[in-house]
């Protein structure tokens, strides 16, 4: 057990050293921060132009004013824009600390003397596992802190309990997600010798994962996808393709299935309970599970397979 | 353990890589404290050889021991009886030298490894770089690094692929002395893959010559010296016993 600690403690050191590291994380709390004045101007601005209709339909002598739009959304909708952000950015980080986690050791050659230790396959990978998950419990909870941080110091924003539970689910749901790229990224970090290809295909599975099957699934454009408002609202194309595409498909559709429950958590906060959008989106939190278990699986497998003197020495 | 005992015994020992043979039916023992020099020309299956001693690569067919322990079958027990200085060794260049042989020690089951990191780097006459980081460090000390860190976890047998490889004069003399050093005072028993003669007649006490993943010689170097006292140097009793 102490040694997946060491290993842990050694590989969150040595990404904290490196400088790609921190220039993806401060693209991610600098996108986390534009998230919440981007939400906060949105806000801002509807409610500035309501106020100004109220105003000017009192000055008219109308009495029957419809509420102000904003307030139907709840206090969360500020937040939308970082599913987006946690979606994107955040899985391509995630995929690129897994991949650093083992490519590191193959490029400084270090590989020979890990193996030649007295630590077991389990332990290499549970060790290299937890160091990646601190490292993203970290950024998640920059991005929850920048979150609560700027609803305190905004106006228009109170937070209840529920919403404050909505948003720690939702941090806590983003956080398996990115665990999941991380150990996709971990995974051809340790199948594949080629460093560029070890990125490439991760890359290619984030894309798949991000765009192909969600567009696929849905029916819906690729812009309409990215538009935390937009999304679940737009009108799907209606066709014999997209409806087997979307019965065969939609159980590997985890992006899909993220934005869905993340938009269920935090757009609808009036509509439905929060134990109801747990209930209804078990099926996708189980899809996660397996595919993280699974992925992890594979890393085990391979970290055993990895006849580490077929590769690394020939003479 | 008596010193006629074998610390490491390999039986009919083959090792394919895709169609090439690298190993082929090899046998080998060496005893307690010697400093078993393994000569032959590149791609001779020397390191293939050591891949599978120390673990890293299993054998296509064929065993072989450390002090009793099978390197396939009981992998992890041999693991905490080895030390392994690869050739061309490298760290991880963004800790420091400090950081290293405590993450090496500590994996290796060493607790509070600090005492042990400072008498090592004494014992190899390394002080003062433990702040320093890898990276800014020359090939001659990273070859010290490397055996400090083969060595923190004071193991039974040591291996070593080609130690002297890319090292200055100075940097082979500390590190031939650090070899002999190692094999007096703690009694490490040393496995040393080598393509240079003039290490092994300064260093060895056994010599073994593979050729083409067969064990062609193998004796004791005064033995070696006697056998063939017509040669003028070791160099031409390497090429008496390869052809």
């Amino acid at each position: 057990m102490n040694k997946i600690f060491y290993i842990a403690k050694e590989e969150i050191k040595i990404l904290f050293r490196e400088k790609i590291f921190f220039t993806l994380l401060g693209v991610f709390v600098v996108m986390s921060l534009i998230s919440s004045f981007l939400g906060f101007m949105a806000t801002n601005t509807t409610t500035s132009i309501y106020n100004s209709s109220v105003k000017f339909l009192i000055q008219k002598g109308i009495n029957n004013i419809p509420p102000n739009p904003m307030l139907s959304f709840g206090a969360l909708t500020d937040f939308r824009n970082i599913i987006i952000y946690m979606f994107l950015i955040g899985a391509l980080l995630a995929v690129v600390i897994g991949h650093r986690s083992f490519i590191r050791e193959r490029k400084s050659g270090v590989l020979p003397i890990l193996f030649s230790r007295p630590i077991s396959s389990n332990t290499l990978f549970f060790g290299k596992a937890l160091g990646i998950g601190i490292t993203i419990f970290s950024i998640i909870l920059s991005a929850f802190l920048i979150g609560i941080l700027s609803s305190l110091l905004l106006p228009y924003r109170h937070l209840l309990f529920d919403d404050i539970l909505r948003l720690i689910i939702f941090y806590i749901f983003s956080f398996f997600y990115l665990l999941f790229f991380g150990f996709v990224g971990l995974l051809f970090a340790i199948k594949t010798k080629s460093e560029s290809l070890a990125l490439f295909i991760p890359i290619c599975i984030w894309v798949g994962i991000s765009f192909v099957l969600p567009e696929i699934i849905s029916g819906q454009n690729p812009t309409a996808l990215l538009n935390p408002i937009a999304m679940g609202q737009v009108q799907v194309q209606n066709s014999v393709f997209f409806s087997l595409m979307q019965t065969y498909l939609q159980p590997f559709s985890i992006g899909g299935q993220y934005t869905s429950f993340a938009l269920q958590l935090i757009n609808n906060t009036s509509q439905t309970s929060l134990i109801n959008v747990i209930l209804n989106n078990l099926s996708n939190i189980t899809t996660l599970f397996i595919s993280i278990i699974g992925t992890s699986t594979l890393c085990i497998y391979s970290i055993n397979k990895n006849n580490i003197g077929k590769d690394e020495i020939y003479e | 353990m008596n010193k006629t005992q074998n610390i490491i015994s390999i039986s009919n020992l083959t090792h394919i890589y895709k169609n090439k043979k690298a190993l082929d039916d090899l046998n080998l023992e060496i005893s307690k404290n010697e400093i078993f020099g393994f000569l032959g020309h590149n791609g001779a299956g020397k390191t293939t050889t050591i891949s599978i001693l120390t673990t890293l690569l299993k054998p296509t067919s064929g065993n072989a021991k450390i002090c009793g322990f099978d390197v396939v079958k009981d992998s992890m027990e041999v693991k905490k009886l080895i030390g392994y200085l690869p050739e061309n060794v490298k760290f991880y260049d963004n800790l420091t030298a400090y950081e290293n042989l405590e993450y090496f020690a500590k994996i290796s089951g060493i607790k509070n490894p600090k005492e042990k990191i400072f008498d090592i780097l004494k014992f190899i006459d390394f002080e003062g770089i433990e702040n320093k980081k890898i990276g800014e460090f020359s090939k001659g000390m990273h070859q010290r690094i490397g055996i400090a860190q083969a060595i923190i976890h004071e193991p039974q047998v040591l291996f070593l692929d080609e130690p002297t490889s890319g090292l200055d004069p100075m940097g082979i003399k500390k590190l031939r002395e650090i070899i002999i050093k190692l094999n007096k005072e703690k009694q490490m028993t040393i496995f040393m893959n080598t393509h240079l003669l003039s290490e092994v007649a300064k260093v060895c006490t056994t010599i073994g010559v593979l050729n083409s993943g067969k064990l062609i010689y193998k004796n004791s170097l005064k033995e070696t010296l006697k056998r063939f006292n017509n040669e003028n140097s070791l160099e031409e009793i390497y090429f008496n016993i390869e052809q």
